[in-house]
């Protein structure tokens, strides 16, 4: 018996709520696959745990929301040879309907981000205890719960992954705009060692002639940031001011914003020389 | 003869999976680990390593009134060998 386990660290310190899962899937009978939920504090790397989990270290069923996936045909562990190695292949399927008691826990467990911990055990049914135990990864793997949304909300959605939209934006046809004789470039990259972090860069061509007052410019990138599933997602705005004065660089950050920029008129634009 | 009700109850559940949307809301994080000494890191370096890949689906049925699911898939490759 193979025990998938996935230790969700709830990285949102001041409501912590950790998910710790088991997902059990037989050698043989695939009909065999089980999702057990345990009690946060249970030790996924202990060697000396019974397969039966004993008094406490499950949570309560009335608390439990994992549960195995409904299909249950395809989850069966073989054998493969791969690179002239035989290897163990499994797959398991860890599902959280969305249902009316689960949404209950929506606000703690959902739409929040978590460090995953996966591992694996293999219990041997004659042994009592499991002789073979793995925590494979810890601080490495960053997991997200969305709240699941249905199929009408998910086709209206503006834009529920900023961070591959805004990568795609590099190579879309969004990153180049001009208006009279100004032109905005922006270049969005991932950082290779910060998967989680984006990295906004701007350009400008303008003649500072044509701007009438202040000798600042704005630029920035509006978005509706991907853990916002609502109806009426807030845009949140990445900028940076130049300010010609001091010859110095603020970026900002705003957050909820309201206002539409995109629909706005540009002509309008205060400061700006017709 | 019931041919024809099962052949309307296939087709309406092939259609029902069909609809269905998957949104993958989580890039897959894979991970190695030393399948042999589990917890002593770097005492395996020769030998071929275990993996363990966790992926992450949002399931949107096109029934508004159908329960959504998240899905966490985890795939796991384990030497033969290193299993007692």
């Amino acid at each position: 018996m193979y025990r998938h386990t996935l230790r969700l660290k709830n990285q949102e310190v001041w409501d912590q709520d950790d998910l710790v899962l088991g997902c059990e899937v037989d050698a043989k009978n695939p009909s065999r696959v089980d999702v057990k939920q345990f009690d946060k504090k249970y030790d996924l790397q202990a060697v000396d745990k019974t397969y039966k989990p004993q008094g406490g270290e499950l949570i309560k069923a009335e608390d439990k929301i994992a549960a195995a996936d409904a299909d249950k045909k395809v989850f069966k562990a073989k054998q493969a040879k791969i690179n002239g190695v035989d290897f163990v292949e499994t797959q398991c399927v860890i599902a959280i309907k969305f249902d009316e008691r689960v949404k209950k826990f929506a606000d703690k467990i959902f739409d929040k981000f978590y460090v995953a911990e996966l591992g694996l055990q293999y219990f041997d049914k004659k042994a009592t205890k499991a002789p073979y135990s793995v925590c494979a990864a810890k601080q490495q793997t960053e997991a997200f719960l969305p709240v699941p949304v249905f199929k009408d909300e998910f086709l209206y959605k503006p834009s529920a992954k900023f961070f591959e939209h805004g990568y795609n934006m590099r190579e879309s046809e969004l990153n180049e705009v001009s208006y009279r004789d100004i032109s905005w470039e922006w270049k969005v990259t991932k950082e290779t060692n910060k998967p989680d972090q984006l990295r906004v860069t701007f350009f400008s061509t303008f003649d500072k002639k044509s701007i009438a007052t202040k000798q600042k410019v704005e630029q920035f990138i509006e978005f509706h940031p991907s853990f916002d599933r609502s109806k009426t997602p807030k845009r949140e705005v990445i900028g940076c001011e130049y300010d010609d004065a001091t010859k110095t660089f603020t970026p900002f950050y705003k957050k909820d914003v309201a206002s539409d920029f995109k629909s706005a008129d540009l002509a309008t634009v205060t400061g700006y020389k017709t | 003869m019931k041919a024809p009700k099962y052949a309307d109850a296939i087709s309406s559940e092939v259609q029902k999976h069909a609809e269905v949307v998957y949104d993958r809301f989580m890039d897959s994080g894979f991970v190695e680990f030393d399948a042999f000494e589990p917890f002593k890191a770097g005492s395996g370096a020769n030998k071929p390593k275990g993996q363990i890949e966790l992926l992450g689906e949002n399931i949107i049925n096109p029934d508004p009134k159908a329960t959504p699911i998240v899905r966490l898939t985890i795939k796991t490759k384990i030497p033969a060998e290193s299993l007692p």
